[in-house]
């Protein structure tokens, strides 16, 4: 095996990972100096918080207060979509084909929470957060983040106890970790940006144990000051918060469960400053709001779209197992119907990726809306009318919305439609077995603004059984592209590793696009900025500022 | 044994009580009465043309009422207000709201009839047998009864349409479930009354089984009574139906009722306030006509 000097090694290293990283690193997490500085900001979500543990929170509020005001990551997604350095002082050192990473802390960070006597961070600790993603006994429940590292060398082992821990991760010294991985992952970088794998101390963890979440210790750059569960929380800024000048606000309050008609009343009466997510309003409020000249000016576009939606058909289940009603599906959906009930708040999409991903292809050309080529279709597949059910979530704000008029347009190209109304936990019951149900709407936004985050837990064994792959669909040919690609650097030969997976996903109509759902933050006469950030979460808060 | 002593077992006074029980509910006397209360009749003109609007929406109703118009909304996606095309306009699909009223009235009547049917059968049924048999019949089928009326009935409803999940069956399941206890223990204190009185004492010397004296002798003195709760429970049911429709725990939002419509159109209420005042009003005229009706009726019986 030929040697390589470690000179030249750490500079092919940052050779390849120097794309990983947005040119704007060096801003990443420096403030600009036109904001300005201190007050207080109050912002409403219609929906409620339930967590503040980075392992455990998954909604919106809980997500982007989580990662967004009260935890650090080695790596995070800028206000830009773009990867920068976090707690790490700067791009990891990638080896060994994509299967070693390893990564400095910044010095002189520390844990911090009213009532915890600050703690310097240290690699330890991120030896302990990613073991705890991993652990399959975590309390309350297993972390949704630890399907994206198991491909930490070691992870199966001690997933399935065979192993106390995931020997992948390693403190090399107090600031240095490495992480090896059991497969070429030059997603790895992304991974590390999920919001699961934000740090955590262990000492904390271990005194609240399965309420670490309504306990908080973090190194963002916001305190937990006050949280009166179902209602309101309030943070305050951390004054041992390790990036100069940030956070801009002295604090934050958050209302939670407040009615969208309601939030919007006191949005337009000034009892609170600004709307979590534009997304959470129904789309002719914000349709109204966008158009009505006196609140335009505080529409704040969130471009490009992060979020794609698609129509989910079971490849499991008779007829979609034939390609030809598969096709036949996604030439008979009318998406400008569909659109005109989301009143300007979407754009119609061909192709999984959204324009916020690298991947995304502009000019794609998917299937065009042509019912009497479906009608043909159907025909031409020997389809006798077998029943297709149509899953709604009557608990979702966009399948009570979406399902009419796709139903309509089955019905039209030939098929027997039903449908199968569902709570919202019936759905979440049905959505992950593999054969519970035939055609359901899903969305996903991106965790990070690259095709990995699209295709592996969607389209790919990883999520086939009883995953996210939604599509149940199977293609040892996509598996082995992906494969392929991540054992790549960034750039265009994985892009276009990548772009060839969407065209035999489309081609093979995996998925049937749908549309982009565009957001924007509302903020307001007080509001300078709500720190929009495209990856999913939405809201760098230490970027928030008020006028 | 209980056939073949059919007339005899009448005993002396029995028949005249019965018949007066019945007679109370003749269709001539009843509805005569009914017809000269002036809150009655404009509540049984409601049901009539209520029930005949549901009957004959597959005939009349203008359009398709599940069917997404093209032309059915703006160019910016708002619902159309009134037009010929759309008499009262579309709903946030481009659906005509005509049509839906039309149809969903169909949904609304049934679920109130089912429900009602089940629960005076319920109510009759567990009222009578703690009447008629007291001792552990009763304290049975009473403290259970007593159990279920410990509940506040929404509460109850959306507990019950939460843990089984929504449906036409569970809103008609809910809706029974709900209204038969009190009707039961109506029935039942009805019952305890009417067992002492002399006609079912001769019955049984007469050698009138239990079941004959239950069906012969007691059922026809509560059904006035009955007949009076469940008309007001038509009122009930409607509004409860539509309460869980409109909270996502009722009929799907796939399905046509008026809580459903009004489910569906709620993020409309301040932009296109008529999406939810017609089924709102459709409601009201339908509970407001069964609780004036079952109001003339207790009138009527007493």
């Amino acid at each position: 095996m030929p040697t390589i000097s470690i000179a030249a090694r750490l500079l092919a290293a940052l050779v390849v990972a120097a794309p990983l990283l947005g040119r704007d690193s060096a801003l990443a997490r420096h403030g600009h100096a036109t904001q300005a500085r201190g007050g207080h900001l109050t912002v409403a979500y219609s929906i409620n918080a339930v967590t503040f543990d980075p392992a455990q929170s998954v909604n919106p509020p809980d997500n982007g207060i989580t990662t967004g005001a009260l935890f650090d990551g080695l790596y995070r997604i800028n206000l830009k979509g773009a990867l920068v350095p976090d707690l790490a002082d700067g791009p990891p050192l990638v080896e060994k084909a994509q299967t070693v990473f390893t990564v400095h802390l910044r010095h002189g960070v520390y844990f911090n929470a009213l009532g915890f006597a600050p703690r310097e961070l240290t690699a330890q600790d991120v030896v302990y957060t990613y073991n705890r993603v991993l652990d399959p006994h975590l309390k309350p429940a297993t972390s949704w983040g630890q399907a994206g590292d198991t491909a930490i060398a070691g992870a199966d082992a001690y997933i399935h106890g065979k192993a106390k821990s995931a020997s992948g991760v390693q403190a090399l010294d107090r600031y240095t970790v490495r992480f090896t991985l059991a497969r070429s992952l030059s997603s790895f970088g992304y991974v590390m940006a999920i919001s699961a794998n934000f740090i955590v101390p262990s000492e904390a963890v271990q005194k609240y144990g399965a309420d670490f979440g309504s306990h908080p210790v973090g190194t963002g750059p916001f305190l937990l000051k006050q949280w009166t569960k179902t209602q309101s929380l309030d943070l305050v800024r951390n004054p041992r918060y390790s990036v100069p000048g940030l956070p801009y606000l002295d604090g934050i309050s958050f209302q939670f469960n407040v009615g969208k008609d309601l939030e919007v009343l006191r949005w337009k009466g000034g009892q609170i400053d600004a709307i979590g997510d534009s997304s959470d309003l129904p789309p002719n409020q914000a349709a109204a709001l966008a158009a009505d000249p006196q609140y335009a000016a505080y529409v704040q576009p969130a471009q490009p779209s992060p979020t794609s939606n698609t129509l989910f058909i079971n490849n499991l289940i008779p007829p979609f197992d034939n390609k030809l009603v598969r096709e036949a599906v996604a030439y008979a959906i009318n998406k400008r119907r569909i659109l005109v009930r989301y009143r300007g708040q979407a754009a119609p999409s061909t192709q999984l990726y959204p324009p916020a991903v690298a991947q995304h292809e502009a000019g794609f050309q998917g299937y065009p809306y042509d019912p009497a080529k479906a009608g043909a279709l159907l025909k031409q597949a020997g389809y006798t009318g077998t029943p297709v059910e149509v899953l709604v979530d009557q608990g979702s704000s966009n399948d009570p919305l979406e399902a009419p008029s796709v139903e309509q347009d089955l019905r039209a190209a030939g098929f027997t439609v039903k449908e199968r109304a569902v709570s919202d936990s019936q759905w979440n019951t049905l959505a992950f077995q593999n054969k519970a149900y035939t055609i359901m709407f899903s969305y996903w936004s991106m965790d990070y603004p690259d095709a990995y985050d699209f295709v592996v837990p969607t389209y790919t064994k990883d999520g086939f059984d009883g995953g996210l792959n939604f599509s149940r669909y199977l293609n040892p040919a996509v598996d082995t592209l992906v494969v392929k690609a991540e054992a790549l650097p960034f750039g265009g030969a994985r892009d276009a590793l990548y772009r060839q997976i969407q065209r035999t996903l489309v081609d093979d109509v995996a998925t049937v696009p749908l549309f982009y759902r565009n957001r924007f933050n509302l903020g307001g006469p007080h509001v300078g900025s709500l720190g929009w950030s495209p990856a999913y979460s939405y809201n760098e808060w230490a970027y928030a500022w008020r006028r | 044994m209980d056939s073949s002593a059919s007339s005899a077992a009448d005993g002396p006074g029995g028949g005249e009580e019965r018949r007066q029980g019945i007679a109370a509910l003749s269709r001539a006397g009843l509805v005569g009465r009914l017809v000269r209360d002036p809150g009655a009749a404009l509540g049984l003109a409601l049901i009539i043309a209520l029930v005949s609007l549901a009957l004959l929406a597959p005939a009349i109703a203008p359009h398709d009422p599940k069917f997404l118009y093209d032309n059915g909304l703006s160019d910016s996606g708002a619902p159309l207000g009134h037009s010929a095309a759309f008499l009262l306009g579309t709903d946030p699909q481009g659906r005509d709201v005509l049509s839906r009223l039309l149809w969903s009235a169909r949904t609304s009547l049934l679920i109130a009839a089912v429900s009602m049917a089940a629960t005076a059968l319920l109510g009759v049924a567990a009222g009578c047998l703690a009447g008629y048999f007291r001792g552990w019949v009763d304290v049975a089928l009473m403290r259970g009864t007593d159990v279920l009326l410990s509940f506040p009935p929404a509460l109850l409803a959306m507990g019950i349409a939460v843990a089984v999940g929504g449906g036409l069956g569970t809103v008609i399941v809910v809706v029974a479930l709900v209204a038969w206890p009190p009707l039961a223990r109506t029935v039942y204190a009805q019952v305890l009354t009417v067992r002492e009185r002399e006609f079912v004492e001769a019955a049984r010397a007469l050698g009138a089984g239990n079941w004959r004296i239950i069906r012969h002798h007691i059922a026809p003195q509560v059904l006035p009574l009955v007949l009076v709760y469940i008309t007001l429970g038509v009122a009930t049911a409607v509004s409860l139906e539509a309460t869980l429709s409109f909270l996502g725990l009722g009929v799907p939002v796939t399905d046509l009722s008026w809580g459903v419509m009004i489910n569906i159109s709620l993020d409309y209420y301040l932009s296109d306030p008529q999406l939810v005042l017609y089924p709102a009003l459709a409601i009201i005229a339908t509970v407001l006509a069964f609780t004036l009706v079952g109001e003339g009726l207790r009138r009527a019986l007493a």
